[in-house]
């Protein structure tokens, strides 16, 4: 057991019930102590938003409650200054799908959090138990810093069941570049010696399954102990490739019998170290290390569950960048009691907020830039 | 949520560009029998019209069932009670009067001095109009004004209508179902990517008149359309606060305009110029933090609409934008969304549309008007004026040269719907074509010419 607070928190089952409520506080604290010190802006931030009431000790669920939490959106366009104690690891980045992207300095510590807690939601749910080959439809890490690329990368190289990696995608001249032949050709090799995790864009695994279907293969049985892991780009498809979750699962279960449950996808931001990865009955929960609710961005109150509200994060993992606390404009509603048996609250997203504008003769925003 | 009070939608038939055409067809002749009616003819029943949405009545509850919600039940109200006001014989005749310059202009030859000129105004024929979605009485203004120039009317409606301009019109058609009235009033709808559709107003209507966004306005170019084309585009809504007026008084009237129309109407002001004399910032502090209470205050007669989740997500957004670019203060009530006061600390930037949002920006003297509102002049229109008597011309010639074509007084930002200019020129009088009859007078006539009073005789009983 490690004397770090955070460190702590991670030692604690991952998917744990009851909740570890007191490691929880504990961390934030730490976290939140750490984050204090080394980003003045930050703290300005969170004194103004408590009315100048210091903010420690965290003690409590409602002192975390208090904390104000930082707008993604914010951090899009928003840097804040990196202390000179901050040794940057690595630089990921989001993917940039709703605007800008983001940009999130880790420090070792830091990542190594990361790497550890989404391995950690890998091993609670049962991925990886085997022996396994990874095959990643995501851009190969040499070629990017998109979090999903770098962090992934860093979790299969962690773990010691997996025996290798092969990347299917880059970024060449700053676009994608995928070869659906080279895919179709390791998925059929890699299908022949064993068990492999397929994990990427699930757009990018559907190409490589209608690929093979049209080449005359009706299926392609991967070995027992095999996973599909998607993250991501449900709504940008490659041309042709109409994408629904529930179809994709079924297709992709069908075609390499593997059932439906060792289909799963998973819910992240690059801002938020802990990952949401559907359990077999298709929930994303969430693990020990983040605390996820649905707020009204109005009131800043969590609403009752069941009720749809943006999704806050409070993870206290990273201490090189102020992400302890985020509001993201993920529309979410946050339910408990799964039939998995996972006693932790799940995520049920709703889309993202946006707003639908009927053309009016009063001009909108932007429009008049001075 | 569903208002079980509210009638069910209705229904709006899909639309061809054939099926289009014959509406527009169907509606030429409709529109020369109403070019012949009399004017008391056309007025008596648009008065019976007006008596319809009085409050109590079955039209008032059916609308405002249709309207609440958007908007607050105060500005329903309100706003159909003014409708019904403006509906009156006398009301009209002075409103035809101001804006065409005399009530009968389309219905006589009016001779000049000499008689030997004569004057009389003519309608267009058919008026499309492509309406707005934002206030709901955009649909009744533009039948109206159609109807006033003896135009028929095509109205377009906006996929965000409320449903009300519908039953304006079958309302108005039921007054007399076989008549011209009824003949001379068509309501459609289709997507505006249907250019199809947009294609035979621009060939077939002897006027388009467009009303709200950009993508309205590019729809129909002057260049493309067959008719005379009138362009009520996007509009930027202004405040000026001068130094020295009472803003105590002021202030409530000012949160009035932000709030009665949701700031959907060109005319609600977003941006608001106050003047800082010294440089201190002192009296645009003060505006934006007593206007933030005014906002809240102003909260018991005109509710905020519930805001969805993705709007909340907006306004939180401008709001965290505003502290974190360090480009404005932020005033606000605790815990509520329901107005938005930003105070600017960088200049001129980005205004935010909607949610009671009103951006304040310092200026040292009224001679910045014209530069503040520079990089928005294509987009002016309405200023709310808040300065003391002595310095009303000031301020309005300041306006004026800015680019301003209407300033109201503080409160009163949507308080007529006809009898004064709109956009630089009376509404009405666009929709008609003047026409002139010169009978030969002067030293540049050909020698020998005779005005022929015959001729004259012949004119004046023709009106």
């Amino acid at each position: 057991m490690s004397a770090d607070p955070i460190d702590t928190l991670l030692d604690e089952p991952v998917f744990a019930d009851p909740w570890p409520e007191a490691v929880f506080i504990a961390a934030v604290d730490a976290c939140l102590d750490v984050l204090l010190a080394r980003f003045p802006r930050y703290a300005d931030f969170v004194r103004d938003r408590t009315g100048g009431i210091s903010p420690r000790p965290i003690e409590t669920m409602e002192r975390i409650a208090a904390l104000p939490p930082l707008f993604l959106p914010v951090l899009k366009g928003f840097r804040f200054e990196l202390p000179g104690d901050v040794q940057t690891a690595v630089e990921l980045t989001s993917s940039g799908t709703t605007g800008a992207a983001s940009v999130v300095p880790l420090d070792e510590p830091s990542m190594r959090r990361r790497v550890d807690a989404m391995a950690a939601v890998y091993g609670g749910l049962g991925i990886g138990a085997d022996d396994i080959q990874a095959l990643a439809f995501l851009m190969d890490p040499a070629t990017t810093r998109m979090a999903g690329s770098v962090v992934i990368d860093a979790v299969l190289r962690a773990m010691p069941q997996v025996h290798s990696i092969q990347y299917l995608a880059r970024q060449r001249n700053g676009k994608p570049d995928f070869s659906l032949p080279e895919a179709i050709e390791a998925v059929t090799e890699a299908a022949s010696q064993g068990p492999v995790l397929l994990v990427g864009y699930p757009a990018l695994i559907a190409a490589a399954v209608h690929g093979m279907r049209e080449t005359g293969a009706g299926r392609l049985p991967l070995p027992q102990g095999s996973f599909v892991l998607t993250g991501g780009g449900w709504k940008s498809s490659l041309p042709g490739v109409q994408l629904d979750q529930g179809e994709f699962r079924r297709l992709v279960a069908d075609f390499f019998e593997i059932g439906p449950r060792a289909v799963r996808d998973m819910f992240g931001l690059s801002e938020c170290p802990a990952v949401f990865v559907q359990c077999d009955r298709g929930h994303y929960h969430a693990p020990v290390f983040v605390h996820a609710q649905a707020i009204d961005p109005e009131s800043g109150e969590e609403e009752e569950p069941g009720k749809t509200g943006l999704l806050q994060l409070t993870t206290p993992l990273t201490t090189s960048y102020p992400l302890l606390k985020i509001l993201t404009t993920d529309k979410v509603v946050i339910n408990r009691g799964c039939d998995c048996g996972l006693a932790t609250p799940y995520i049920v997203p709703r889309g993202r907020a946006s707003v639908a504008r009927f053309e009016t003769c009063a001009m909108k925003i932007g429009q008049a830039v001075g | 949520m569903t208002n079980p009070q509210a009638p069910p939608p209705i229904a709006v038939r899909p639309e061809t560009p054939a099926s289009l055409r014959q509406c527009l067809e169907s509606l030429r002749p409709a529109g020369r029998e109403l070019a012949a009616m009399p004017l008391s003819d056309l007025l008596t029943p648009l008065e019976q019209f007006g008596r319809l949405w009085q409050p109590g009545s079955d039209d008032f509850r059916r609308a405002c069932s249709l309207l609440e919600g958007t908007f607050s039940r105060r500005a329903v109200r309100d706003s159909l009670t003014m409708l019904s006001l403006s509906l009156r014989r006398e009301v009209l005749l002075g409103e035809l009067t101001r804006e065409l310059g005399r009530a009968d202009l389309m219905d006589r030859w009016q001779a000049d001095e000499g008689e030997t000129g004569f004057s009389r105004g003519f309608p267009l024929g058919v008026a499309a109009h492509v309406l707005a979605g934002n206030v709901f009485l955009g649909g009744a203004v533009a039948i109206a004004q159609s109807l006033l120039t003896r135009n028929a009317v095509l109205v377009k409606l906006s996929r965000a209508d409320s449903g009300f301009t519908s039953l304006f019109a079958d309302r108005l058609k039921n007054l007399d179902p076989d008549g011209p009235l009824a003949r001379s009033i068509a309501v459609r709808a289709w997507k505006s990517e249907q250019d199809e559709l947009n294609q035979v107003l621009r060939e077939e209507a002897d006027a388009v008149v467009v009303w709200g966004g950009q993508a309205a306005i590019e729809a129909y170019p002057a260049d493309r359309c067959r008719g005379r084309v009138i362009h009520y585009g996007p509009r930027l809504g202004i405040g000026l606060v001068c130094e020295g007026v009472d803003l105590d008084e002021a202030l409530p009237a000012l949160a009035w305009d932000v709030a009665l129309w949701e700031q959907r109407a060109c005319s609600s002001p977003r941006l608001l110029l106050v003047e800082d004399a010294d440089g201190s910032g002192s009296l645009p502090g003060r505006v934006a933090a007593e206007l933030s209470r005014a906002l809240s205050d102003v909260r018991e007669h005109l509710p905020r609409r519930t805001l969805s989740l993705d709007e909340k997500s907006e306004v939180y957004s401008l709001r965290e934008w505003a502290a974190w670019g360090n480009r404005a203060r932020v005033f606000a009530t605790a815990g509520s969304m329901d107005h938005t006061v930003l105070l600017s600390t960088a200049g001129p930037q980005e205004i935010p549309a909607d949610y009671r949002t009103v951006l304040v920006e310092p200026l040292r003297s009224l001679s910045e008007v014209r530069q503040s509102l520079a990089p928005y002049r294509d987009a002016l229109q309405t200023a709310v004026l808040a300065a003391p008597p002595g310095r009303w011309p000031a301020a309005v010639a300041a306006l004026v040269e800015s680019g301003m074509t209407r300033v109201v007084a503080a409160g009163s930002a949507a308080s007529r719907f006809l009898g004064l200019p709109h956009e630089g020129e009376f509404a009405l009088r666009r929709m008609v074509e003047l026409i002139g009859i010169d009978l030969g007078s002067g030293c540049l006539t050909c020698p020998g010419h005779q005005v022929s009073p015959a001729v004259i005789e012949q004119l004046k009983r023709s009106s």
